[in-house]
């Protein structure tokens, strides 16, 4: 039997993209009006809220969501709206980058200006941290280090960093709902809470991609923008092709969240709850695999 | 003087400026000096430095542009009057449209004109939103459209427009300028240019099909978009406007999203990337007019110049829109592909007591109410009716128009026989309306007026077969229906120039149960009638008020009536129909015997010797009277269109099932107060609020109850649980069975698990919900406090499976037996019944959902768990098969690709 290759077949040759800026920043503002079309409405009625399609056609079910569930739907993001229950917040940011095998090495983002990354040479630079991605054993032996440029490539490669929130209120009001045994409503602010920050990290994934310019590929869809239809991927930490969530810690040291109130857990995971964090990868071979 | 600019819009693509704010800003200006103290009021630099607002324009044309818009976005009265400059609106215009017209001429060459675009903003007040009234905006833009026009502009063009009802208004300002001018919309052409939000909306919320089919009517040159977003985002809608708007498209994207950073709004997308989408747009989908918004610069407009003069303009193929109605959100086509137009009837003051009432009381909340569920009933649009003695009509229905035009997602069809009511809820629609209705009964001149109002307000029209006729104005017979709509299509297309796709025509039916001669036939020819007008006037609309038919009858005999009448009517060639949706009935809905009665009194079968059309079949008495038959049929049935049976009419004890399964409040109270003069309270929760629960637990589990509503019951129960409890005997109130609840270690997760508490707790259970991220020590301590029947693990995460793992083990280890149940998103049934039973020593169960767990405590406590232990054995065993199967068939395929030496091992 011949050796499995160390290496995928992703492409190494992809224009690496410039980002407009390095390293974070902090957006305190979004508004909720531009999140809410983002909400995958379908994880929403049928996956939060289990409002099942069961044995109804298409059409009996799209009525009985009509007349049943669009107007609560409608209402939520009023009421979460007017009473600021929902309170969005975003940090990200570009780091120059080089993989190394199943290593994917930081780079330090300070002092490069405007540089592009074809303009920074790894060599020259300060490792900053390494993540290292799993492969896969069998299939393309995919493994997340491959869509960035090797370190001896010669020049540097870019990924992003999100991580969003929806703040903590959002929880507070649904914990408060179920104390006070009031079931349906709490099943529904819980549902929102959890979509609109899947929401936001749709919406910044594609602010992401507008920056880098890579935005061109987006299907004019929202819908569509759930399964993939753009440039490139995100992953978060816990995922098939990312499972370990101690990443969570360097993710952590490199965008510092606590600048929009989030914090880890013991177990890595984001408090508030309605949060959540990503590697952005611009390589348009980069799609969700599992490992 | 016909306008060059169209001419030169039909020959080539014109390219429009870039930024004037952004051109401003770049230079520097002093608030005193240079803007005389009006800050942020770009138009007063027209007086104080005209030659920088010349020199900007002068920097576009000299980048490549083709035309430039006047620096007067802001320059309508009412956004003037904020700077105490609503005097000198006209002159600033002029002067706006003057500055504006010297860059042109200085660059304009023979064979390259260049043009100046009059630029009329959204001013500062909603519309829509009642800030404003009509007749004050449409006086504001009518002045500034004046002062524009003086100051020699090409065209006008409304932009950024965000409320469909400010675009109504602005174009009909347009109009009376130019009429005011002695000119017309084909010498100085009229250009829309709307802002769709990132939402995929305009800011009030309306879609870019409802803009279309709202502004089709009006005489505008071109339909676009502008501002909010950068080229890319808009694709798909410049894409339906190349489909489906039949005249020129402009594209006037900001230069990309913008962002808030640190402050300051920074526009990222750079001339190079603008440039290339607006050209793509071009040549794929034909756009005509393109220019650049907020953030762009000359260097932006010199790109786009360039990329647009070597890019073919792309010849458009238009798909044909049905003639529609509109919301201010969406759209609604006038003919249904599979059924007919149903125009809900109830919000009507002299057909509906409950409309009536909520009116007098002045309850908008609760008409609005009544709108939405006609929608739910299946209403695609909403007649509205206030004419009602003693009461401002006119006020009445502003104000109705204004809530229900927010709040519903429905077209409205304006219904009143005053002008000055129609007009008071035109001026308050911002969606396309259909106005009902106009008619000859007092000759041609009223009718014109409501041609005219429709004109002015893009609105379809309803036209009812009445006229002049001294006698006899509302036309009995088929043939004078026809006459009368032949005529009123005549004039209100050629004279007002109308759409004959938004005429509806209504043959008007008199009740049929008025036994009296006249009336005999009154639905008949009213069936004839619609063929009629069908057959000659096939483009147009048609509609009836329905239920006029069955006038006076008793109401199941009406719901019949009305329903066959309708089915008659739409096989005839209805197009729509007034009526109360949920009061007709499909005909398979009604008995044989009740549909042939129908018939009869319709078709007026009575004898020939009687004035009938002949007996029906089988029936020989020659006194025979149809409606007499019918009247007899109904003498003891009641409505046969309420499904839901009142509370009232059920037992005691069904009522308080009822509460349960409909998840009903109302009146629990008293319903259980009741109860327990018969029962004690005890007995009332075990043998039928739980029987009510067991119930929702079924229509769950079929499929047939969702999980809110399934909440909800649960949450009465709760309520019921509460209100009978002080009346409980202390020992009296014994759980069924207990548990210790909680999502595992590390898991913050606790939707799942607080499911699962509901549903228990409110069938009788014990729950003690000790929440999240729990350590195994701590589960045990409660369990061993409380001596709970069970345990139940909860969590989301693929880690929390091998947490509970670890926790299984860790039982084994300390000898405990205590029933387990797990349950989580990654969690499959498959290892929890397989390897997991292995793990542990005790019973251990797995739940897909909470009534799964329900099924294992009521199984616990009804020491039935073999049932359970079987089912998963049998489970187990058929997958285990299954798999040798496929490994047998898997190596069957190996060992004969082997033989025949295909895979080398």
């Amino acid at each position: 039997m011949k050796a499995a290759p160390a290496r995928s077949t992703v492409a190494t040759d992809v224009a690496v993209p410039t980002p407009p800026f390095w390293g974070s920043r902090v957006v305190e503002h979004v508004d909720l009006d531009e999140i809410y079309p983002f909400i995958n409405t379908v994880a929403l009625f049928r996956g939060q809220w289990q409002f099942k399609k069961g044995k109804l056609s298409d059409a009996e079910y799209q009525d009985k969501l009509a007349a049943t569930i669009l107007p609560v739907f409608e209402r939520l993001k009023t009421e979460l709206r007017e009473n600021e229950v929902l309170r969005p917040a975003v940090v990200y940011g570009y780091w120059p980058c080089a993989s190394d095998g199943d290593d994917l090495i930081v780079y330090d983002p300070s002092g490069l200006g405007a540089a592009a990354p074809t303009e920074l040479r790894p060599a020259e630079m300060r490792e900053l941290l390494r993540f290292t991605f799993p492969r896969q054993e069998g299939k393309r032996r995919l493994c997340i280090s491959d869509f960035f440029r090797p370190v001896g490539s010669g020049h540097a490669d870019v990924f992003g960093l999100h991580c969003v929130t929806m703040g903590s209120r959002v929880s507070e009001l649904a914990k408060s709902l179920f104390e006070n045994d009031d079931y349906t409503e709490y099943l529904y602010t819980h549902g929102m809470g959890v979509e609109t920050a899947e929401a936001l990290a749709e919406l910044w994934h594609k602010r992401i991609r507008q920056e880098l310019g890579i935005g061109g590929e987006d299907s004019p869809r929202i819908r569509e923008l759930f399964t993939q239809h753009y440039r490139g991927s995100r992953y978060s930490p816990g995922y098939p092709a990312c499972p370990e969530m101690r990443d969570q810690e360097k993710i952590w040291s490199l965008l510092e969240p606590g600048r929009i109130g989030c914090s880890l857990t013991e177990n890595w995971q984001i408090d508030p709850e309605q949060s959540t964090s990503a590697f952005v990868v611009h390589h348009p071979e980069a799609k969700y695999f599992n490992v | 003087m016909p306008s060059r600019f169209l001419a030169e819009l039909d020959r080539r693509v014109l390219v429009i400026d870039g930024a004037m704010g952004t051109a401003t800003h770049n230079i520097d200006l002093d608030v005193e000096k240079d803007y005389l103290g009006c800050e942020n009021c770009p138009e007063i630099l027209l007086q104080s430095r005209p030659e920088v607002i010349q020199g900007i324009h002068e920097s576009f044309f000299a980048a490549g542009s083709d035309a430039v818009e006047t620096d007067s976005f802001g320059g309508a009265r009412h956004v003037l009057a904020e700077f105490d400059l609503d005097e000198r609106t006209f002159e600033l215009n002029k002067l706006a449209g003057e500055v504006a017209r010297a860059a042109a001429d200085g660059h304009a060459t023979p064979d390259r004109p260049r043009f100046v675009l009059g630029s009329m903003g959204p001013g500062t007040k909603l519309i829509t939103l009642g800030q404003i009234s009509w007749a004050d905006m449409l006086a504001s833009y009518r002045e500034q459209a004046r002062g524009l026009i003086a100051g020699g502009v090409d065209a006008l063009l409304i932009e950024t427009c965000q409320d469909l009802l400010q675009v109504k208004c602005v174009i009909n300002a347009c109009l009376a300028a130019l009429e005011d001018a002695g000119k017309s919309h084909q010498d100085i052409p009229i250009l829309v240019s709307i802002t769709i939000e990132t939402t995929g909306t305009m800011l009030m919320g309306t879609s870019i099909e409802a803009a279309v089919a709202a502004l089709r009517g009006y005489p505008i040159a071109s339909l676009g978009l502008n501002c909010a977003t950068g080229p890319v985002e808009m694709a798909e809608h410049v894409q339906y406007l190349s489909r489906h708007w039949d005249r020129h498209v402009s594209v006037v994207p900001n230069a990309g999203l913008p962002v808030l950073m640190e402050g300051r709004t920074h526009f990222p997308l750079g001339p190079e990337a603008f440039a290339e989408t607006l050209a793509k747009y071009v040549r794929e989908y034909g756009v005509g007019l393109v220019g650049g918004c907020c953030g762009t610069t000359p260097e932006h407009i010199e790109r786009l110049a360039r990329a647009i003069g070597d890019t073919p303009r792309a010849a458009r193929t238009l798909e044909p829109l049905g003639a529609a109605g509109t919301s201010l959100y969406s759209p609604t086509e006038f003919r249904q592909d599979t059924s007919f137009l149903i125009v809900g009837e109830r919000m009507n003051a002299s057909g509906s007591r409950k409309f009536k009432g909520l009116l007098e009381e002045e309850d908008w909340d609760g008409i609005v109410a009544l709108a939405r569920s006609q929608m739910r009933e299946g209403s695609h649009i909403l007649d509205l009716n206030v004419d009602y003695a003693g009461r401002d009509n006119a006020s009445d229905i502003a104000e109705v128009v204004n809530r229900v035009a927010q709040q519903v997602d429905a077209p409205l069809m304006i219904d009143s026989t005053q002008i000055k009511t129609m007009q008071a809820a035109l001026e308050r629609s911002p969606g396309k309306c259909v106005i009902n209705s106009a008619n000859f009964e007092d000759g041609e001149e009223k009718f014109d007026a409501i041609c005219r109002l429709a004109r002015a307000h893009g609105a379809a029209l309803v036209i009812g077969s009445i006229d002049e006729d001294q006698d006899n104005a509302m036309a009995r017979t088929a043939d004078r229906k026809l006459a009368i709509a032949r005529r009123a299509h005549e004039r209100a297309t050629t004279v007002h120039g109308l759409d004959e796709a938004d005429l509806f025509f209504d043959p008007l039916v008199l009740p049929v149960s008025t036994g009296m001669e006249p009336d005999r036939r009154s639905g008949l020819a009213t069936i004839e009638g619609t063929r009629l007008i069908a057959e000659h006037l096939p483009r147009c609309q048609m509609t009836c008020g329905v239920s006029n038919v069955s006038f006076g009858l008793k109401p199941a005999a009406r719901v019949v009536l009305n329903s066959v009448f309708l089915h008659e009517l739409v096989e005839a060639g209805m197009t729509s129909a007034i009526v109360h949706a949920s009061k007709i009935l499909p005909l398979n809905r009604i008995p044989d015997d009740q549909q042939r009665a129908a018939m009869d009194l319709l078709y007026d079968r009575r004898h020939a010797s009687k004035g009938g059309t002949g007996l029906p079949e089988g029936v020989t008495d020659e006194d025979f009277d149809p409606l007499q038959a019918f009247i007899a049929l109904f003498k003891d049935v009641e409505s046969t269109a309420s499904t839901q049976v009142a509370k009232a009419d059920l037992t005691l004890e069904e009522q308080l099932r009822a509460h349960i399964v409909d998840g009903d409040k109302e009146g629990l109270a008293a319903t259980l107060d009741t109860a327990m003069e018969k029962y004690p309270p005890l007995d009332i929760i075990n043998d039928h609020l739980l029987d009510g629960m067991k119930t929702v637990g079924e229509l769950f589990g079929s499929g047939q109850m969702q999980l809110p509503f399934v909440l909800q019951s649960a949450q009465v129960m709760k309520a019921a649980v509460a209100h009978l409890e002080p009346h409980m005997e202390k020992s009296g109130g014994k759980a069924r069975g207990s548990i210790v609840l909680a999502t595992v270690k590390g898991d913050v997760h606790d939707i799942g698990k607080n499911l699962v508490d509901i549903i228990l707790s409110n069938n009788g259970y014990e729950v003690h919900n000790i929440g999240i991220k729990q350590p195994l020590s701590n589960i045990l301590a409660k369990w061993q406090e409380t001596g709970a029947d069970a345990i139940g693990l909860s969590g989301l995460l693929v880690k929390s499976v091998h947490v509970m793992e670890d926790n299984l083990r860790e039982l084994r280890e300390q000898g405990h037996h205590v029933p387990v149940i797990l349950g989580g998103a990654a969690l499959s049934r498959h290892y929890a019944e397989g390897h997991l039973r292995s793990v542990y020593k005790g019973p251990l169960y797995y739940g897909k959902d909470a009534f799964e767990g329900l099924r294992f405590m009521d199984m616990l406590a009804g020491k039935t768990l073999g049932t359970l232990d079987s089912e998963i054995v049998a489970r187990v065993e058929k997958r285990a098969s299954a798999e040798e199967t496929l490994a047998a068939s898997k190596a069957r395929k190996l060992e004969a690709a082997a033989a025949e030496g295909g895979l080398l091992l």
